[in-house]
C-alpha cells in the first residue's frame, strides 16, 4: 500500500492543463452531493415538536430526543449491543492476535493456506453466516442469549485483527525474538515484552474496527435473537421496517453525529491520508450489510 | 546465525541438519498459538457451515429442481443478477469521479473530500436506510420540494419499492469503490501524462488513451468488489423494497426465519456462496493486478 504517494504526487505535477483541479471537481460534485446530501435531511426532521415525521416540522422541538432517553426498550438494546460487542472485541482479539503471532512461527508451506481460511468470514456474504449459526447455536441453546451472538461478531472480527495484527508483526524484527529467547526468555515473557509492545497499536486498531462491525451488524443478530436479546440495530431495524418515528429520526441524527465527530476527530489527529489507510485496511469485509 | 531463505515473514529459516529435529519440535508446539482461533471458527463458521451443506444436500435431485423453479428464487436470483450490474456500473461511474477529485486536488480540498467521503462510508446502513425512506416516501423532502416548486403535480411513487432500492444500494456501494480506484490512481507516474501532454496531446485524449487505461485495473478491482457487496444485501432491500423486488438474501431469511424450511434456505445459501466465491476470487486477481 502506498498512500503515502500522495503528498509527492500532488508536489510533483502542479495543477496544469491537463484536468485541472476545478474541472475534476466539478465532475465528482454528483458523486458527492449524491453522498453527503440525501442524509442531512434526518437531522431537522430529528428536532420536530410533533409525533409524525415531516418535512420541514411544522413546529420545532426535541421532544423526540427526550422521548428517546425515556424509552427503556432503546437503553436496553443500546446496553446489550454493548456487552455483546465488547465480549466479541475481546474473543476476536485474543484469537486472532495469538493466531498472527503464532502463524509465522509454524514455519509451514501451509501458512498461505491457514491465513486464507482464517480470512473467509471477510468473503462470506452475513446472510450465509447468519444461517449457518442460527442452525448450529439452536441445537447448543445458543440462540437468544449474549454469548451466541458474540460468537457470531467474534469470528466477523478475526479477519480485521488478523490483518492488523500481521501487518504490525512485518515490521518486527525477528531477532529481537531470538535473543530474547536466548536470553532465557520463557514463551510468556517473550508474549509480553516482546511481542506485546510491537503489535499493541494494531490490536487497539483491529479492536476498534471490530467493536465497530459488531455494533453495526444487523443479519446475524436478527437470525439469532431472541427475547431479552435484542440489539441495538436489530431495533432499529424491526422499527424501521414497521414505520418512521420521531424516535428514530433522533437515534439517526446521534449515530450520524457519533460517526462524523470520529471521522473529524480521526482526520484532525491522524490526518486525512492515515485515515483513509487505517479505515481502507478493514474495509473490504463490510459488504455483507 | 546460521541463515538461508528468509521466509516473507522474515524468519530465516535454519537449514542446519543438528539443529533439526529440535526445532521441529519448536515448531510443532506453536501449533498451540493457533488453538483459539480454531474453536472459535469451529463453533461460529465450520461447524455452521458444515450443517448449512448438510442440509442443502439433503434437499435431494427433487428438493434441488424444485428450488431451481421456484419462482420466489428465479425472481429473487433475476433481481440479484440486474440490480447487481445495474448498481455496479453507475457506483463505479460516481466512484471514479469521486477518486479522480480527491487525486488531483490540492491538500486542503483533498482533506475535505476524504473527511465527507469517509463519514458516508461509516454511517451505518440503517441510517442511510432511514434517509432514504424519510427522502423519498410519497409525502417525503423530495416530494415535498417537487411539488412546492411546482415540477410535479402529484407524488413520484419511488418509495417502497425498486427505485428507492437502488438508490439506496448505489448511494451505500459508491465509497466501497472508491479506494480500490484511488489505490491506482495515487501509484501512476504523473511522467506519462507529461510526455503525452507535451507530444500535443489534448486533455480529453490524455484522458482517454492514457489515465483511463491505466486506472483500468481499479476500475475492474473495485466493480467486482461492488458485485460481490451487491450478492450479500439484505437490509436495503428488506426496507426500501416491495416483496417483488427482494434479492437472494432475502429469500435465505424469509425461508429461515418465517417459512421455516432450513433445507431451501441452505440450498439458497449455497448457490449464494458459490457465486460469491468465484467473484471473490476474481477479485483478488484483480487487486493483485493493481500492486
Amino acid at each position: 500500500m502506498t498512500t503515502g504517494d500522495l503528498p509527492n504526487s500532488a508536489k510533483a505535477g502542479r495543477p496544469r492543463r491537463v484536468a485541472a483541479p476545478p474541472l475534476v471537481l466539478l465532475l465528482a460534485m454528483p458523486a458527492l452531493l449524491f453522498l453527503v446530501l440525501p442524509i442531512l435531511p434526518i437531522i431537522p426532521m430529528s428536532f420536530t415538536a410533533g409525533h409524525v415525521v415531516e418535512f420541514p416540522p411544522s413546529a420545532w422541538g426535541v421532544n423526540a430526543y427526550r422521548e428517546l432517553f425515556a424509552d427503556d426498550g432503546w437503553r436496553h438494546a443500546i446496553v446489550f449491543s454493548l456487552k455483546v460487542s465488547a465480549l466479541a472485541v475481546f474473543l476476536s482479539v485474543l484469537a486472532a492476535g495469538l493466531a498472527a503471532i503464532g502463524l509465522p512461527r509454524l514455519q509451514t508451506r501451509g501458512e498461505g493456506l491457514i491465513a486464507a481460511v482464517i480470512l473467509i468470514p471477510l468473503a462470506m456474504p452475513v446472510v450465509v453466516l447468519a444461517l449457518g449459526t442460527f442452525q448450529f447455536f439452536i441445537q447448543l441453546h445458543l440462540t437468544g442469549t449474549l454469548l451466541g451472538i458474540a460468537l457470531a461478531h467474534a469470528v466477523l472480527g478475526v479477519p480485521y485483527v488478523f490483518l492488523t495484527v500481521r501487518a504490525a508483526l512485518s515490521k518486527l524484527d525477528i531477532a529481537l525474538v531470538r535473543s530474547a529467547m536466548s536470553l532465557g526468555a520463557g514463551t510468556w515473557s517473550v508474549l509480553r515484552w516482546v511481542y506485546l509492545p510491537a503489535i499493541l497499536p494494531a490490536l487497539v486498531s483491529g479492536a476498534l474496527l471490530v467493536f465497530v462491525v459488531s455494533f453495526d451488524e444487523v443479519v446475524i443478530a436478527l437470525f439469532i435473537s431472541g427475547p431479552g436479546a435484542i440489539t441495538f440495530p436489530v431495533k432499529l431495524f424491526t422499527e424501521v421496517q414497521f414505520n418512521l418515528s420521531p424516535a428514530i429520526m433522533a437515534v439517526s441524527t446521534l449515530l450520524l453525529a457519533a460517526v462524523a465527530l470520529s471521522v473529524a476527530i480521526g482526520v484532525a489527529v491522524f490526518g486525512a491520508r492515515r485515515t483513509v489507510y487505517r479505515i481502507a485496511l478493514g474495509e473490504r469485509a463490510d459488504g455483507g450489510r | 546465525m546460521m541463515t538461508a531463505l528468509p521466509s516473507k515473514d522474515g524468519v530465516a529459516r535454519s537449514y542446519q541438519p543438528a539443529r533439526a529435529a529440535a526445532a521441529n519440535r519448536a515448531r510443532w508446539g506453536n501449533v498451540l498459538w493457533l488453538l483459539p482461533v480454531l474453536a472459535l471458527y469451529a463453533a461460529g463458521l465450520l461447524l455452521p457451515l458444515a450443517i448449512t451443506i448438510q442440509r442443502a444436500f439433503e434437499l435431494g435431485t427433487t428438493g434441488w429442481s424444485d428450488l431451481l423453479r421456484n419462482s420466489l428464487f428465479t425472481g429473487a436470483a433475476l433481481n440479484t443478477a440486474l440490480d447487481s450490474a445495474e448498481i455496479t456500473i453507475v457506483a463505479v461511474v460516481l466512484a471514479y469521479s469521486l477518486a479522480a477529485a480527491i487525486w488531483r486536488c490540492g491538500p486542503i480540498t483533498r482533506a475535505l473530500l476524504t473527511t465527507l467521503v469517509v463519514i458516508a462510508f461509516l454511517t451505518t446502513v440503517l441510517v442511510k436506510v432511514v434517509a432514504f425512506n424519510a427522502l423519498l416516501r410519497d409525502n417525503g423532502v423530495l416530494n415535498t420540494l417537487l411539488l412546492a416548486l411546482g415540477a410535479i403535480d402529484e407524488p413520484l411513487h419511488l418509495f417502497p419499492g425498486r427505485p428507492a432500492m437502488i438508490i439506496g444500494m448505489i448511494q451505500f456501494a459508491v465509497p466501497f469503490a472508491i479506494f480500490p480506484i484511488l489505490g491506482v490512481m495515487v501509484r501512476l507516474d504523473r511522467r506519462v501524462e507529461q510526455a503525452a501532454e507535451s507530444l500535443g496531446a489534448s486533455p480529453w485524449r490524455i484522458f482517454v488513451h492514457v489515465v483511463l487505461p491505466l486506472t483500468l485495473p481499479g476500475v475492474i478491482a473495485a466493480a467486482l468488489l461492488v458485485f460481490v457487496i451487491c450478492t450479500g444485501f439484505y437490509v436495503i432491500p428488506a426496507t426500501l423494497g416491495t416483496p417483488r423486488d427482494q434479492l437472494l438474501a432475502n429469500i435465505v431469511a424469509l425461508y429461515a426465519l418465517q417459512l421455516v424450511d432450513f433445507k431451501v434456505a441452505s440450498g439458497v445459501a449455497m448457490i449464494l456462496v458459490v457465486v460469491v466465491g468465484i467473484l471473490t476470487v476474481l477479485y483478488q486477481r484483480a487487486e493483485r493486478a493493481t500492486h
